[in-house]
């Protein structure tokens, strides 16, 4: 089974350096897919605007969504792929700087699977992408219907 | 000349009795009558000769009896001419009053006796005495003084009602002078004055006065006097009729000055005042004529009631009326709206209550003008709304200030981590990917980059804390406050567990209160107990309970480091320290924030300390 990407969704480069430093550290080997508003976010994954073309039946393993994006927001993001049944079940990890109570309580409410502050200490969000990859790449069993 | 008749003298004589009415008899000491005229047989319906078979006494009156047998028992015995007056039977069972004289004589054994027939003067005298009794009765029943003087002025009859109101017996006073016995002195020559005019013909007479009971009680006595005059025309005896009118005088002085009282409280009354009888008005007090801008009393009298009621308000106060009259109900107090002469319309407060004036049902109208209060309450009712809307305003306002704040806090939360994160993040990868190229020096420098933006990150989470205090809502709960710093200390003592620091907790402490601030505000205190005792060998950490000031208060006392008095005031701002970090880390965020939740619960913390003695934080919720 070919390895599936990880959609990360993230509008700050140094984040997004950051993250696959973390990544690459951890020795995750999957492609990362970059977009950096929700639009793309969400036309990669139903394979429409700059995405279309894209075969949208094959979905990234996990996404790493932020919430504070340029024109649609995270949760909003969240909100329309739990909406399409094509991306119901897709694991999305909801990866931000908000420890916004309210954020976390929406988040889970909207059907996140897990909530992971971005520690300030490189080496605390290092362990944080880590733990992460093991999970949601190597631990985790997709369910059944995503699969084919 | 007694030859020339055809009748003997015995018969004449017998023929002459016949017409008189004492007729003589004999009867025996054996009782039987001897010698009987015919003329008493006839009166008493018995046929001639009838009367000889029969005792003297067999005819007596029962009642009689008694009386006519000690009479007949001394007449035998010759004690003398002696008399009685009988009831005698006759043939037809009725009885007949005789008078009877007799004289016995014991030689002839027998009782001369001669009965008069009285019986129409007994009838006649007892009639008298009947009546006599009767008017003597009806002296005595009726409720008036009835006193009889002669012409002298002494009393010759009293009657039982005069004896009850003087307290004298008729006895006692009989003949004395009514004039000394029963008057006030100052009041005598006025009732002479009055004696002395009836004695002169001027009658019936009526007059007042006093009269002077036996125990010194003045009683007020009305009359009605009449004089009895003798056969020439002379006053022979006066007759006063009097009444005891001492009670219902003093009953109508009461009443009329009661009804004065009555008319000056209404006249005088600050309330207006006025009663209507058939819809029209028949009085108003002056308040009433001032308040309905009349001119004066003619003008408002006589006038339909609902003429001074605004349009808005006749139906009501019809109603109100009709229920009032014909209910005798009370109206109870009511705003209306009145119309005064001058066309001016105001507030008034309404009571009324049914009268009777003159015979017929009226209403008793008490009104106020309110016009003031009313206005008043209106203008109230506006300041209240344009205090509502400020509120409303104020509220938006502060609501919108909020939002910013919470946003505010939202995008330090967020964007201003982001930087810290790539300076970090990026020193290490300068250290890492530059491997040995980077000197040691350099490598210290891009640590302590490192190590401020992970302070600076701390500060931003201590404030946005801080922040979260102020900006969240207050869930009150009850909160086991021991338990909860068992928890905190066990907590603190994982994170260095080689520490020596006792815990006191007293037990049972609870309060009311949200626990995750109470949580975030314990943690701080203790938090800063554990910090400041780090230099200790070994620590102390004591929470417990004390009154101050008649308040429950807690306290949370260390010894530790303590700090200086001086400085106390500086202890609860943000980023205030009073040591260096390098002593003892800290954000100087955490008092601020024990500081706003203690707030947040209406209640306050202080602290009291001295330098290397220890702190005691305390605090009220």
């Amino acid at each position: 089974m070919e390895d599936k990407c990880i959609l990360l969704v993230e509008d700050n480069p140094d984040d997004e350096a950051l993250t696959i430093r973390a990544f690459a550290r951890n020795n995750v080997q999957n492609q990362v897919v970059v977009t950096r508003d929700g639009v793309e976010a969400l036309d990669f994954l139903f394979g429409e605007g700059k995405w279309a073309g894209r075969d949208a039946t094959k979905l990234p393993e996990v996404v790493l969504l932020d919430l504070k994006l340029p024109k649609i927001d995270g949760l909003e993001v969240l909100r329309r792929i739990r909406a399409d049944k094509r991306t119901r079940v897709l694991p999305v990890v909801v990866l931000t700087s908000s420890d916004e109570e309210r954020d976390l309580v929406t988040s889970y409410s909207l059907g996140a699977n897990s909530y992971v502050r971005k520690p300030v200490d490189f080496e605390e969000f290092m362990d944080a992408v880590g733990r992460l990859g093991l999970y949601w790449l190597v631990l985790n069993e997709a369910p059944a219907s995503t699969t084919h | 000349m007694a030859a020339d008749t055809a009748v003997d003298s015995v018969e004449r004589l017998e023929r002459a009795l016949r017409l008189s009415l004492d007729w003589p008899c004999t009867v025996g000491f054996d009782g039987y009558f001897k010698d009987v005229p015919v003329a008493l047989e006839q009166v008493l319906g018995y046929a001639p000769g009838e009367l000889h078979t029969l005792r003297a006494l067999d005819l007596v009156h029962p009642d009689d009896m008694k009386a006519s047998r000690r009479m007949a028992g001394a007449v035998m015995r010759e004690e003398g001419v002696l008399s009685i007056e009988t009831r005698y039977r006759c043939k037809d069972g009725s009885h007949r009053w005789l008078m009877w004289r007799a004289k016995g004589d014991t030689r002839d054994r027998l009782v001369y006796a001669v009965a008069r027939d009285i019986h129409e003067r007994r009838v006649a005298s007892d009639a008298t005495r009947h009546e006599r009794d009767f008017v003597s009765a009806l002296l005595d029943t009726i409720g008036a003084v009835v006193v009889v003087l002669d012409g002298q002025g002494k009393i010759v009859r009293m009657n039982r009602h005069a004896e009850l109101l003087t307290g004298w017996t008729f006895d006692e006073v009989r003949d004395t002078p009514f004039f000394e016995t029963f008057l006030l002195e100052e009041e005598r020559a006025g009732v002479r004055q009055q004696f002395a005019s009836l004695r002169a013909g001027n009658f019936p007479a009526r007059f007042e006065n006093h009269w002077l009971t036996r125990s010194g009680e003045r009683r007020l006595l009305s009359w009605s006097n009449t004089a009895l005059l003798d056969d020439a025309g002379a006053v022979e005896f006066v007759i006063g009729t009097g009444l005891d009118v001492s009670e219902a005088r003093a009953a109508d002085d009461a009443l009329r000055e009661s009804e004065e009282r009555y008319r000056q409280l209404v006249e005088l009354s600050p309330n207006a005042i006025a009663i209507h009888v058939d819809g029209r008005i028949v009085f108003a007090n002056t308040a009433a004529i001032r308040l309905l801008e009349a001119d004066g009393p003619s003008q408002v009298i006589g006038m339909p009631v609902l003429n001074a009621v605004a349009p808005e308000f006749r139906e009501v106060v019809q109603e109100r009326m009709r229920r009032m009259i014909v209910g005798g109900e009370v109206g109870p107090l009511i705003e209306e709206r009145f119309v005064t002469f001058k066309g001016q319309t105001i507030d008034v407060e309404v009571a009324a209550m049914p009268i009777t004036v003159m015979q017929r049902r009226g209403v008793q109208v008490v009104f106020r003008d309110i016009s003031a209060r009313k206005q008043a309450e209106s203008d109230l009712h506006r300041l209240n709304d344009e205090l509502e809307q400020r509120v409303a305003d104020r509220t938006a306002q502060l609501e919108a200030a909020n939002r910013e704040l919470e946003a505010f806090a939202y995008s330090v939360s967020h964007d201003l981590r982001a930087p810290l994160r790539s300076i970090d993040g990026f020193s290490q990868a300068v250290i890492e990917d530059c491997g040995g190229e980077v000197s040691d020096v350099c490598r210290g420098h891009l640590q302590r980059v490192r190590a401020a933006s992970q302070r600076m990150a701390s500060l931003i989470d201590a404030l946005l804390t801080l922040s979260r205090v102020t900006r969240t809502e207050m869930n009150r709960d009850m909160v086991d406050l021991s338990a909860l710093v068992r928890e905190i200390a066990s907590d603190l003592r994982r994170t260095e567990p080689e520490r020596r620091v006792t815990f006191v907790v007293a037990d049972g402490l609870r309060a009311r209160g949200d626990p995750r601030l109470l949580r975030l505000a314990f943690e701080n205190l203790l938090g800063n107990a554990w910090k400041f005792t780090s230099r200790n060998a070994s620590a102390r950490i004591e929470f417990g309970q004390t009154m101050r000031e008649g308040r429950r208060t807690y306290f949370i006392r260390d010894d530790g480091a303590g700090f200086d008095m001086t400085y106390a005031t500086k202890l609860f701002g943000a980023f205030q320290r009073l040591h260096a970090p390098t002593e003892f880390p800290g954000t100087g965020i955490g008092l601020a924030t024990v500081q706003r939740i203690m707030n947040r619960h209406g209640g306050r913390v202080w602290a009291q300390s001295e330098a290397g003695k220890g702190a005691t934080f305390f605090f009220v919720l």
